[in-house]
C-alpha cells in the first residue's frame, strides 16, 4: 500500500495505482479527456496534469504516473488552472463550437470543461474544420472536425474489441483518426467507439436529431439478445427508445456493448408489431379482443384434450422469455393441459448444458464471465465469439493483452480471434470429438494429466483411457486434418497453464453434437484439473438472453423446474413437429419455420387442428396460427433473465404497453386462471415471484438479483468422465462438407425487425475457399444454390481464405432458414453448391 | 603488410565522396601507376576527416601535408610535383581567411589543432571496413579486458567514475543508466544504439558510424555485458545508406572474429546485434518512440514512467545509448576513468563532437573537449565569420536548442551552462548565424520543422507548436500586435511543461531563447513592421541604388518575374508589384547596387 498526500489530504492506495486514482479517492476532481478506466493509460490530452512536489518537471500527468509513497500532490494551483485553460484553448483551435446541433451536447466532456474553466473562444486562427464528415458508414457517423484526438476510440477498438478498424493517421497537426485509405467503416459496428468518445466526433446515426440528451429518461434494463446479460440503458422520451447507452459501473458488461445491444432496439418501435389479438377465420386474420382470443384458446385446447388426450397437445417456449414467464408457461402446460410435451430451442440449443449436467451435475458454465480475463490459457472450441458473444470476446482479448494468456482456437474455419493464437487447430467440420480425444490421448501420453485430481475428484477415468487409445496424433490427423505439431502445442499450452478455460458456444445456428462436445470439453478439463477453481473451467455459452433460465425453469420435456425428474418425459421439439403426432400446439416466442432444421415444419404446423402463436410480429410461423396473441417487448415488461454465469438480473419496465399487447406473463396468468390451474404465489407474481425466500425456485437458481455471479462453488463435487466419439463424415469428390456457423444476428427473432442491423448484416451468404470456388466456377457475390439431402436453398457466395478447402460454411441469417440443410441430426452434412 | 614510402590518406566520407573523392582515387591510382610509383605510393581511402567544406581532402603521410579542394584535373600535376619531385603543391594547400600564408601541415591548421579526438580517435587513420585496422589501433582491447578481468558491476563503476554523460541530448549519466537497467527485473534485456540522428544540419552520428563502426559495436558489447543484455539493436535511419552498410559489414566481421554472437571470446557472455532501419521520423530519436518503431507500432512516444530501463522494448528492461556515447566506452575502459574525467568541466567530462555549420569559414565535424568556449569554436576552429560579416548568434542543440548571442560567446560549453542560457547540448548541432539572419525568421524555421515532426499525440505539442508557429508567422508577416508577445510567453511555458516527450518539452526553446536575447528584433517586426536583417519577405522591399548601378543588366536577365526594367545604359528600377522578393538580383549584382529597404 502507498500513502500520499493529495491537496493536503492523506490517502492510501494500492501499489501501482495512478495519481489520478489517488486523487479520485481523495475527492479531488482532476479533469480528464483521454483517460478511460477500462483502457490502458495514454497520456495524450494533458488536461489531467497535477503538481507533484520535488519532481524535475513542473507538471505531472496524473493518469499515467503511478503514485509513490510520500508523494505530495496539488491538483488545483494557479499554474495548473492556467495551463489547463491554455490546453482547452488549444483544443478549441480545431474543434467547432457547433454544440447547438451536436448530439453530444449536454454530455460532452470538452463542453463541460470549457464551461468550468471559462474559456471563451481562442486567439488562434488556424485552418479549421475542413475534414469531410463520414455520412456513408452505417450506424456510426464520424465528424473528425470535432475530434480532439484522445484516441479512446482507437484504443477500445484495439484493446477490447480486437478489431483495430480505426487508427491514428498522419502526424502532427494533420493527425486524424481514420480507416485505411479513408474507406467507410466495415467493422463489427459495436459502437464502442461512440461510447467512449468524449466529444461528438462519433455519434449514433440512429440517434441523430432524435432528442437532446438531457430530455431522456435513462432506464437500465437487461439486453434481450445474447446470454451475456449486458445492462442496457434505455434513453426514453415520449414513450420511445431514442437511444441505448451503457455505464461502466452498471451491469456485468462494464459499459461494453455490441452492435445488437447498442443498435438493435428498432424492433421495439417497428410499425409492423402486432397490436391486437388475431383470430383466423376463413383463412383470414381478424382482430379480436383479449377475452375472445384467450377464451378461444382455452376452449379449443380443452376440446382437443377431451377428444384426443393431453398428449396430443404440445408447446414450444422460448429462451427469450423471463424466468417467471417460463415457469408459468410450463406450469400452464403441465398443470393446465396435463402434458410434458414442452420444449424450446428445437430441443437442441441447450444440449451443451445438458452435457455438463451429466458430467458435472451442474448444467451451467462453471465460472463467471470476468474470470476469463485472469486465466492463462483459453481453448476456444467451436467458439467464434466475434459473431456469437462479442462481450465474451472482450474477456478473451483482455486475457491475451493484459494477462499474457495463450489462446488455442479449435474451429472448422479461421476465425477473427485466430490472429492472436498460440495454436490454431482448424479441423474438418464435425470432428470435434475426435480432435478432443486426440488432445486427451496426447496429454496422457506426455504425462500432462493431473493424477491426484483425477483420483480425488473424478470417476470413470479407465473408461476414458480405453476410449482414447486409438486417437493417436496420426489417427487424428487422418480424420480431423489437423497437423500433429499443432495438436501437440495445443495440448501443452492448455495443460501446462496454471489456469485454463475452455469455451464452447451452443445454439440453433451451430451444427454438431452439442451435448457430446460439452462432454468432451469437460473430459479435457477434468483430466488436467483445470476446473473447479478460479479462472479455470468450462464455459458453455448458450444462445439467448435467458437460455439458462429456460432450462432452469423446466421448459423441457425431461425435467421439471429445478431439474426435478418427470414421471414420463414428453415429446421433444423435433418429435412434436413430426406431422400427425399432435393436434394442437402453443408456440410462444419461437419461429420454427425460420429457425428449425426440419424441412417439413410448415406442413406439420398446417396439419394441426389448432395452433396458437404468441409473438410480437407476424412471423412465418404466426401466419400458420389460428390464434395470435401479441406480446410486449423486453422494454415493456418486468421479470428476470439468468445469464450464462447464472446471474439473475431484473428487467425494468421502461415503456408503456404497445397497443393492446400484454406481457407473456399476463397472458399466462390469465390462461392459468381460465384453465383453473393454481398459481402458488401471492397475487402479484410480476415482481415478487422468484425473489421470495420461501419460494422453492430460489434455491436452484442460486442467483441473486442483479447481484454477484453465483458460479459453481461446491467443494463436494465429483466429475464423471463420459467418453464420447463420433462417426466420420465422408464426402465425394464433387461434394463439399456443409457446416453452419452462428451469425452476429442469430435467429432473427428480434434482429429481423431492426432494419439498420440488417443493413450491416447484408445478404445471406455461403463462404467457400477460393480454390473450391474456382473449381465450381464461382465469383464473389454470385447467387448460388446449395443442396443437401434434406433441402436446397439459395444465397450468395462469399470467397475466403479462412475456410479450408472442401468445406462450405453457411451463415445463419435472420431472413433465411439455412438450418433446413442439416436436418434433424444437426450434423455437418455433405452437399453441393452450384451457380444459380 | 607491405610498406610504402608515401601514404595518401584520401577522405572518403559522404561529403568528399559527393564532391568526387572516388573519381580522384581512381585518377590518383592511374597516375601513380603511369609514373611507375605503384610500389612507393599508395592511396588509402579513409573515413571522414571532418573538414567538410574543404573537401575533397587528402593528407599525405608521413609528412602530414594537407591538400584541400582537390579535383581530378589537379592529379597529374600533383603526382608529378609532390610524389615524383617531392615538392608540395602550393595551390592545393589550405589558406586560412585573412591570412596570406598557406599552412601545409594538418596539425598546424587551427581547425584541427584545437580538436581532441576520443570518439573520433580513428578518423582518417583506418579503413572503416577493415576490422584488422581497428584492432591494430587497440580495437576490442577494452572488450578483452572487460570479459577477462572485470565484473559487470566493475564496468558500471568505471563508467560512472568517468563521468560520461549521454551524448544524445539530455546528458543523463551513462553509468547510472546502465546500473538501472542491470538492476531491473526481466529477461531478456535489450541494448539499443540510437543512431536516428534527425536534427537538421547534424551529422555527428552518421560520421562516427561511417568512420569507426567497430568503436560503437565494442561500446555496445561492453554495455550489454554490464547490463546483462543478450540482444542489441542499432537503430539507423534509412537515409544513411553508407552508415548502414558499414555497420552491417562491421557486425559481420565482428561475428566472424567471435566478438559477437555466442560465447564472445570464449566467455560465458553471448550477445547479438541487429540493425533496425528507421523510416525517418524525427521523433524516433525519442527513446520510447524508437522502441515503438522497432516493435512495429506507430512511432509515438509513451509516457514515462515506466522508464525503458524497467519496461522498454517488448516490456523488457532496455538500455538506449547514443552513438557518440558508445564510441567513448572503449576508450574509457582502455585508458581509465580518471584519464577521461580529467578532460572537460566539473559536470561535463570528456569531449563532444559538434557539427559546425552556418556562416563560419570552416565548417565540418569537430571534436572538442568540454569547456571550450564558443568564441574558440567559432573564431579559431571555425576560422571566423564568412565574408567578414558580423556574428549575430549561434544556435546550439538542434531544433530544440536555443540561440546564443554575442555577449555570451566566452561561456564554456557544457551541459549546465548551455541550459542556463536557454540552449541545450542536444546532439551537437552548432549553426553560426551572421548579421543577415533574422531571428524571428529562424524561430519560424525551427517551429515549422518541429510542427512537421510532432507525432500529434499530445495536445500541448501538437496544437501548441502549431499555435506558436501561427503567431510567429504573424510577426514575420507584420500582422502581429504587441500582445502577441505576451501571448507567446503565456503559451510557450505550457507547451514546455505539459508535453509528453522531449520533442514538445523542448520545442519552445528556439522561441524562448530568441525572445529573451533578441526581443528588440521581435518588437521591430511588430511595431515598425520592419525586418532588420532584411529576411522576412512581407516586410522588405528590393530597390536599386541608381548611383551604384552600372546598367550591366545581369539582374534583368536573372529576375524570374521580369520585375526589373529601365533604359539601356541607364540605372535600372524594380517594379515592386511584380517583384517576388527572391533576392536573385541582389546575389548576382557585382556592384552591391541592389539594396533592401
Amino acid at each position: 500500500m502507498i500513502t500520499l498526500t493529495i491537496d493536503n489530504k492523506k490517502v492510501v492506495v494500492e501499489d501501482g495505482a495512478t495519481i489520478l486514482a489517488a486523487c479520485e479517492m481523495a475527492g479531488s476532481k482532476v479533469p480528464t479527456l483521454c483517460h478511460e478506466k477500462k483502457l490502458l493509460s495514454f497520456g495524450a490530452c494533458r488536461i489531467c496534469l497535477v503538481e507533484v512536489e520535488g519532481t524535475r518537471t513542473k507538471f505531472t500527468p496524473s493518469c499515467t504516473t503511478p503514485a509513490t509513497d510520500g508523494m505530495v500532490v496539488k491538483t488545483m494551483t494557479e499554474a495548473l488552472i492556467k495551463a489547463r485553460r491554455t490546453i482547452l484553448e488549444l483544443l478549441l483551435i480545431s474543434h467547432p463550437l457547433d454544440c447547438p446541433v451536436c448530439d453530444k451536447a449536454g454530455e460532452c466532456s470538452l463542453q463541460d470543461l470549457v464551461y468550468e474553466y471559462g474559456v471563451s473562444g481562442n486567439r488562434f486562427k488556424g485552418i479549421k474544420f475542413t475534414l469531410p464528415v463520414d455520412h456513408i458508414s452505417p450506424l456510426i457517423e464520424r465528424d473528425l472536425n470535432r475530434c480532439i484526438l484522445c484516441g479512446k476510440c482507437v484504443r477500445i477498438c484495439d484493446e477490447l474489441q480486437g478489431v483495430s478498424e480505426i487508427s491514428f493517421v498522419n502526424r502532427g497537426m494533420r493527425t486524424k483518426i481514420g480507416t485505411d485509405f479513408d474507406r467507410p467503416l466495415d467493422c463489427e459496428f459495436c459502437g464502442q467507439c461512440i461510447s467512449v468518445c468524449p466529444v461528438g466526433a462519433l455519434t449514433s446515426k440512429l440517434f441523430k436529431y432524435k432528442a437532446r440528451l438531457w430530455e431522456l429518461e435513462n432506464i437500465p434494463t437487461i439486453c434481450p439478445y445474447c446470454s451475456n446479460g449486458c445492462t442496457l440503458i434505455l434513453g426514453i422520451k415520449d414513450n420511445q427508445i431514442k437511444t441505448i447507452t451503457s455505464h461502466d459501473d452498471i451491469g456485468i458488461n462494464e459499459g461494453n456493448l455490441c452492435a445488437k445491444g447498442r443498435f438493435g432496439y428498432e424492433f421495439v418501435a417497428n410499425p409492423l408489431r402486432l397490436k391486437k389479438p388475431l383470430v383466423k377465420r376463413d383463412g383470414k386474420f381478424e382482430e379480436v379482443d383479449w377475452d375472445e382470443a384467450l377464451g378461444l384458446v382455452v376452449t379449443k385446447f380443452n376440446e382437443i384434450k377431451t377428444d384426443s388426450g393431453a398428449n396430443s397437445i404440445g408447446a414450444l417456449g422460448s429462451a427469450r422469455l423471463t424466468n417467471e414467464e417460463i415457469y408459468l408457461f410450463q406450469h400452464l402446460i403441465r398443470q393446465g393441459l396435463g402434458t410434458n410435451n414442452i420444449d424450446h430451442g428445437g430441443g437442441y440449443s441447450y444440449q451443451g448444458l445438458i452435457g455438463l449436467k451429466e458430467s458435472l451435475d451442474y448444467p451451467a458454465s462453471t465460472n463467471s464471465i470476468h474470470e476469463i480475463r485472469e486465466t492463462k490459457a483459453i481453448l476456444l472450441l467451436r467458439a467464434d465469439l466475434n459473431e456469437t458473444h462479442p462481450n465474451i470476446k472482450i474477456e478473451v482479448n483482455l486475457a491475451i493483452n493484459r494477462h499474457q494468456a495463450r489462446l488455442i482456437v479449435a474451429d472448422n474455419k479461421r476465425i477473427k480471434l485466430s490472429a492472436n493464437v498460440a495454436s490454431n487447430l482448424i479441423y474438418k467440420p464435425g470432428t470435434e470429438l475426435t480432435l478432443i480425444n486426440g488432445l486427451i490421448n496426447l496429454l496422457i501420453k506426455n504425462d500432462l494429466i493431473n493424477k491426484d485430481f483425477i483420483k480425488e475428484k473424478t470417476t470413470g477415468f479407465d473408461k476414458l483411457l480405453s476410449c482414447v487409445k486409438k486417437y493417436t496424433p496420426e489417427y487424428v490427423e487422418g480424420i480431423c486434418e489437423v497437423n500433429p505439431q499443432d495438436l501437440e502445442l495445443a495440448a501443452r499450452v492448455y495443460a501446462e497453464a496454471e489456469k485454463a478455460c475452455i469455451i464452447v458456444t451452443c445454439g440453433m445456428g451451430l451444427c454438431g453434437n452439442n451435448r457430446d462436445i460439452a462432454l468432451a470439453a469437460s473430459n479435457l478439463a477434468l483430466l488436467t484439473g483445470n476446473i473447479g477453481k478460479e479462472s479455470s473451467g468450462v464455459y458453455i455459452l448458450p444462445e439467448k438472453n435467458n437460455s439458462q433460465g429456460a432450462l432452469d425453469m423446466g421448459a423441457v420435456p425431461g425435467f421439471l423446474p429445478g431439474y426435478m425428474p418427470v414421471d414420463k418425459p414428453g415429446y421433444s421439439a423435433f418429435q412434436m413437429l413430426e406431422a400427425g403426432k399432435l393436434k394442437g400446439m402453443f408456440i410462444v416466442g419461437e419461429n420454427p419455420v425460420m429457425t428449425y432444421p426440419l424441412p417439413d415444419v410448415q406442413k406439420a404446423l398446417e396439419s394441426l387442428e389448432f395452433l396458437v402463436v404468441q409473438d410480437m410480429f407476424m412471423t412465418p410461423t404466426a401466419e400458420l396460427a389460428d390464434v395470435i396473441l401479441p406480446v410486449g417487448s423486453f422494454a415493456e415488461k418486468e421479470g428476470t433473465y439468468a445469464n450464462l454465469g447464472k446471474r439473475v438480473q431484473k428487467l425494468k419496465k421502461a415503456l408503456l404497453c404497445h397497443g393492446e399487447t400484454k406481457s407473456d406473463l399476463e397472458i399466462f396468468i390469465d390462461l392459468c386462471q381460465r384453465m383453473g390451474c393454481e398459481i402458488t404465489t401471492d397475487n402479484n407474481p410480476l415482481t415478487s415471484f422468484i425473489k421470495e425466500e420461501s419460494n422453492p425456485l430460489t434455491s436452484f437458481i442460486k442467483g441473486e438479483f442483479a447481484g454477484e455471479d453465483k458460479p459453481w462453488k461446491n467443494n463436494n463435487w465429483k466429475g464423471k468422465f463420459i467418453p464420447v466419439e463420433s462417426d466420420e463424415i465422408k464426402t465425394d469428390r464433387d461434394e463439399l462438407l456443409l457446416v453452419s456457423t452462428g451469425s452476429h444476428l442469430y435467429s432473427g427473432s428480434l434482429s429481423a425487425w431492426s432494419p439498420h442491423l440488417l443493413e450491416v448484416k447484408g445478404e445471406a451468404c455461403v463462404e467457400v475457399n477460393y480454390k473450391d470456388a474456382k473449381k465450381i466456377g464461382l465469383d464473389a457475390g454470385d447467387p448460388v444454390k446449395i443442396s443437401s439431402k434434406n433441402a436446397s436453398i439459395k444465397l450468395k457466395a462469399r470467397l475466403s481464405d479462412n475456410i479450408p478447402e472442401g468445406v462450405a460454411v453457411v451463415e445463419t441469417h435472420p431472413l433465411l432458414n439455412v438450418m433446413v440443410l442439416f436436418g434433424q441430426k444437426m450434423m455437418p452434412i455433405k452437399g453441393k453448391i452450384g451457380k444459380e | 603488410m607491405k610498406e610504402y614510402r608515401t601514404n595518401i590518406m584520401l577522405c572518403t566520407g559522404t561529403e568528399c565522396v559527393n564532391k568526387g573523392a572516388l573519381e580522384i582515387k581512381k585518377a590518383l591510382e592511374e597516375e601513380v601507376k603511369k609514373r611507375g610509383l605503384e610500389d612507393e605510393v599508395v592511396v588509402i581511402p579513409t573515413s571522414c576527416d571532418g573538414f567538410c567544406n574543404a573537401g575533397p581532402i587528402m593528407i599525405v603521410q608521413p609528412d602530414g601535408i594537407f591538400y584541400q579542394q582537390v579535383k581530378v584535373e589537379h592529379i597529374p600535376h600533383l603526382v608529378e610535383e609532390h610524389f615524383l619531385k617531392g615538392r608540395p603543391v602550393k595551390s592545393l594547400i589550405y589558406v586560412p581567411q585573412k591570412e596570406a600564408q598557406p599552412i601545409a601541415r594538418m596539425k598546424d591548421i587551427a581547425f584541427f589543432r584545437e580538436q581532441r579526438l576520443i570518439t573520433l580517435r580513428n578518423r582518417g587513420l583506418i579503413d572503416p571496413e577493415k576490422i584488422d585496422e581497428y584492432i591494430g589501433r587497440d580495437g576490442y582491447k577494452a572488450l578483452v579486458k572487460v570479459l577477462t578481468s572485470m565484473t559487470p558491476q566493475e564496468v558500471i563503476e568505471e563508467i560512472k567514475a568517468s563521468g560520461l554523460r549521454g551524448r544524445g541530448g539530455a546528458g543523463f549519466p551513462t553509468g547510472k543508466k546502465w546500473e538501472f537497467c542491470r538492476a531491473a527485473k526481466g529477461e531478456p534485456k535489450y541494448m539499443i544504439c540510437n543512431a536516428d540522428e534527425g536534427d537538421p544540419g547534424a551529422f555527428m552520428d552518421r560520421s562516427i558510424i561511417e568512420t569507426d563502426p567497430h568503436s560503437i559495436l565494442e561500446g555496445m558489447v561492453i554495455g550489454a555485458y554490464a547490463i546483462g543484455a543478450s540482444l542489441g539493436y542499432v537503430f539507423i535511419r534509412i537515409e544513411y545508406p553508407l552508415a548502414i552498410k558499414r555497420m552491417e559489414h562491421a557486425i559481420e566481421q565482428a561475428k566472424n572474429y567471435g566478438l559477437l554472437g555466442e560465447n564472445i571470446l570464449g566467455s560465458d557472455f553471448s550477445f547479438e546485434v541487429k540493425i533496425f532501419r528507421g523510416a525517418g521520423a524525427f521523433v524516433c530519436g525519442e527513446e520510447t518512440a524508437l522502441m515503438a518503431s522497432i516493435e512495429g507500432r506507430n512511432p509515438e512516444p509513451g509516457q514515462r514512467p515506466p522508464f525503458p530501463a524497467q519496461s522498454g522494448l517488448w516490456d523488457k528492461p532496455t538500455n538506449i545509448n547514443n552513438v557518440e556515447t558508445l564510441a567513448n566506452v572503449a576508450a574509457i575502459i582502455n585508458r581509465g576513468a580518471k584519464w577521461f574525467a580529467e578532460i572537460g568541466t566539473e559536470t561535463s567530462k570528456g569531449t563532444k563532437v559538434f557539427s559546425l555549420v552556418g556562416k563560419v569559414n570552416n565548417t565540418g565535424l569537430v571534436e572538442v573537449p568540454m569547456g571550450i568556449t564558443l568564441r574558440q569554436m567559432i573564431y579559431e576552429i571555425g576560422g571566423g565569420i564568412q565574408n567578414n560579416k558580423r556574428f549575430k548568434a549561434v544556435q546550439i542543440g538542434g531544433p530544440s536548442g536555443g540561440c546564443i548571442p554575442e555577449n555570451l560567446l566566452d561561456m564554456p560549453i557544457d551541459y549546465e551552462e548551455l541550459i542556463k542560457v536557454g540552449a541545450i547540448m542536444g546532439s551537437g548541432g552548432m549553426i553560426v548565424m551572421d548579421e543577415n539572419t533574422c531571428m524571428v525568421d529562424i524561430t519560424k524555421y525551427f517551429l515549422t520543422f518541429l510542427n512537421g515532426e510532432s507525432c500529434g499525440r499530445c495536445t500541448s505539442c501538437r496544437d501548441g507548436i502549431d499555435a506558436m508557429l501561427e503567431v510567429v508567422t504573424r510577426i514575420c508577416e507584420g500582422k502581429a500586435i504587441e500582445e502577441d508577445i505576451e501571448f507567446l510567453e503565456e503559451l510557450a511555458p505550457v507547451v514546455k511543461d505539459a508535453s509528453l516527450c522531449g520533442l514538445g518539452q523542448s520545442a519552445p526553446n528556439p522561441l524562448l531563447s530568441t525572445l529573451h536575447h533578441f526581443r528588440d528584433e521581435y518588437l521591430t517586426h511588430i511595431k515598425e513592421k520592419r525586418c532588420p536583417a532584411g529576411v522576412c519577405k512581407e516586410l522588405i522591399r528590393y530597390s536599386i541604388n541608381s548611383e551604384k548601378c552600372k546598367a550591366c543588366l545581369l539582374c534583368v536577365k536573372a529576375c524570374p518575374s521580369s520585375a526589373i526594367f529601365g533604359e539601356k545604359k541607364q540605372p535600372q528600377t524594380i517594379n515592386i508589384d511584380k517583384c517576388i522578393k527572391c533576392g536573385v538580383c541582389r546575389e548576382i549584382c557585382k556592384f552591391d547596387a541592389v539594396i533592401i529597404i
